[in-house]
């Protein structure tokens, strides 16, 4: 990884505007962290822990109360280079129901180029580059709302990708869909980062999903109370239990075990670290 | 019933009339609804229902879509024609009872009726039928642009109605589930008086309405988020070429229109 940061939050504080009679609550408290680029960064919390608010601040959405937050250097406090800080760092949402915007596929990959008034013959080849990049091309002529939820929000995931942003920040990508969605959006997350180099902030509750990051925050009550590798952060298991976020399965067994006397190694994130586990404590030899 | 609505629905396909420049279906349309209205005798209507006919062959969109759009607009039909019937009293009487009286004028004013209405429908649904909704509003934002030198603001109008077309679907589905959460709980939205049913209509449309200010929330940021500033300095994925088929197209309008006065002429007011 090298020293170059495309997106940082320096000491950010953010409180949603109070309604009448209601003292503001803080959503986000003294929030630090760089994403370097190429970097697979995990925001882990629950609800109401203020990672979605994570997601608004990160592209001029929102614009912190106290603290800066940098998008390829340009401090998103600037209104006049708004679009230049959404263009590099693009947010994908939670629903993909509600943030397709046209009736055919590739139209709506469109919809961001043709907002920064790209000439046309830029738009086909980001469009088309897009939807290769998450396999849609042959369903290019498809309407969105026949598509299965893993499928739409591979559309949504192309859509911010025609923008080619250096960071895609996902909120909850998955929370909507089912199992097999679920695999199908996250593969095609980590290929985006591997084969691109494109920095992906992928928020979520989901601890399993934070298991291939390079690095995990985990918030809780607007803050960061845990940051590291997945590793560091999983052995963790006095600080995770307060935020009430749940341990990947095969953590979860090893953690199980480890309780109930046998011998188990602090990080055991993968069924593969789990079977190698297994295997030391096992009897070699197995009598019928 | 939400099934049948096919009014402002898309076949995708690749006929001619699919082919067709939007802007100069739009305008052709435009032109054969107007033509529909001049048409003073059968002979004129008859011309517009070949020329109707002939466009729903040639876009291959299956007779079965045609019918159930009719069908939906069966009611509105059967209301003019018996108005038709009632209020028109020329020609010989046929049958006579109280204030009722019915006259051979009525009936062929009724049949003309009917057939203008079937026509228009033919024509205008085959506009929406083979036409993505985006490039049709497209076609509408580019026909309309001079109004832009009014200020009038062309891109945003065409960009709400790409909006509400694209949520139609996903509000169709969102009342289907609605109506299932109610019924699951007790819900009788089948039985009882016409107040009764839309009564039991109110506990639908209120999550219904809620759900779409929510959705409306998030579509924004979603837009936000994907560089949307004003609709009016967008460029297009598609950019629209008249080719010779277009130019042909609005002859054979022209020729309709032709046909059409030609007839006006020749047999006379009928109607």
């Amino acid at each position: 990884m090298t020293d170059t940061i495309w997106l940082r939050f320096d000491h950010v504080h953010y409180s949603y505007p109070a309604e009448e009679g209601q003292k503001a609550v803080p959503a986000v408290t003294d929030v630090s962290f760089d994403v370097h680029e190429g970097e697979f960064v995990c925001v882990l919390g629950h609800n109401g822990s203020g990672k979605s608010t994570i997601a608004k601040l990160s592209n001029a959405i929102l614009i912190p109360d106290q603290g800066v937050v940098t998008a390829m250097e340009i401090d998103t406090s600037q209104e006049s280079r708004e679009l230049e800080i959404r263009q590099n760092v693009g947010v994908v949402m939670q629903n993909p129901d509600n943030q397709i915007v046209a009736t055919i596929v590739e139209e709506d990959v469109a919809f961001g180029p043709e907002n920064l008034a790209l000439p046309q013959k830029e738009i086909r080849r980001r469009v088309d580059d897009a939807l290769k990049a998450v396999d849609l091309y042959d369903m290019r002529f498809h309407e969105p709302h026949k598509l299965s939820g893993g499928q739409k929000q591979r559309v949504a995931i192309a859509g911010i990708l025609a923008m080619e942003p250096h960071v895609i920040v996902l909120d909850e990508p998955t929370s909507m869909l089912d199992p097999k969605g679920r695999t199908e959006v996250l593969d095609y997350i980590h290929k985006l980062n591997r084969e691109r180099g494109i920095a992906v902030v992928l928020i979520t509750h989901y601890m399993d999903e934070a298991v291939q990051a390079d690095t995990v925050y985990v918030m809780e009550k607007g803050r960061i109370v845990l940051r590291g590798t997945p590793e560091a952060v999983f052995a963790r298991e006095d600080v995770l239990d307060s935020t009430g976020l749940e341990l990947p399965e095969c953590a979860a067994l090893a953690s199980a075990l480890r309780q109930a006397g046998v011998p188990m190694p602090k990080s055991v994130l993968s069924p593969e670290a789990l079977a190698e586990a297994l295997a030391q404590v096992l009897p070699r030899e197995v009598t019928p | 019933m939400l099934k049948d609505i096919t009014i402002g629905q898309f076949f995708p396909g690749d006929s001619i009339i699919h082919r067709l420049d939007a802007r100069m279906k739009l305008i052709v349309t435009f032109a054969a609804i107007i033509e529909i209205f001049v048409c003073r005798n059968f002979y004129a209507l008859a011309l517009t229902v070949v020329y109707a006919v002939a466009a729903v062959l040639l876009s291959k969109i299956k007779l079965k879509v045609i019918f159930r759009g009719l069908r939906s607009i069966l009611f509105i039909i059967l209301f003019t024609s018996i108005l038709q019937i009632f209020y028109n009293s020329k020609g010989d009487t046929l049958f006579e009872w109280w204030k009722i009286k019915i006259t051979t004028g009525g009936l062929i004013a009724a049949a003309f009726m009917v057939i203008r209405i079937v026509t228009l429908i033919l024509i205008s649904s085959l506009l929406t039928y083979t036409t993505s909704p985006t490039t049709l509003t497209d076609a509408i934002e580019r026909v309309l642009s001079p109004l832009k030198k009014l200020h009038v603001p062309v891109g945003t109008l065409a960009m709400m109605m790409t909006i509400a077309l694209r949520f139609i679907p996903t509000l169709v589905d969102e009342v289907g589930k609605i109506m299932n959460a109610q019924k699951a709980r007790g819900a009788d939205l089948d039985t009882g008086s016409v107040i009764q049913r839309a009564k039991a209509l109110i506990p639908i449309f209120v999550p219904l309405f809620v759900n779409s200010f929510r959705r409306a929330y998030e579509l924004a940021f979603a837009m936000e988020c994907r560089c949307y500033s004003d609709a009016e300095h967008r460029t297009r994925l598609k950019v629209m070429k008249l080719h010779a088929r277009d130019f042909g197209y609005l002859g054979v309008d022209l020729l309709l229109l032709g046909g059409i006065i030609a007839l006006n002429i020749l047999f006379g007011k009928q109607i």
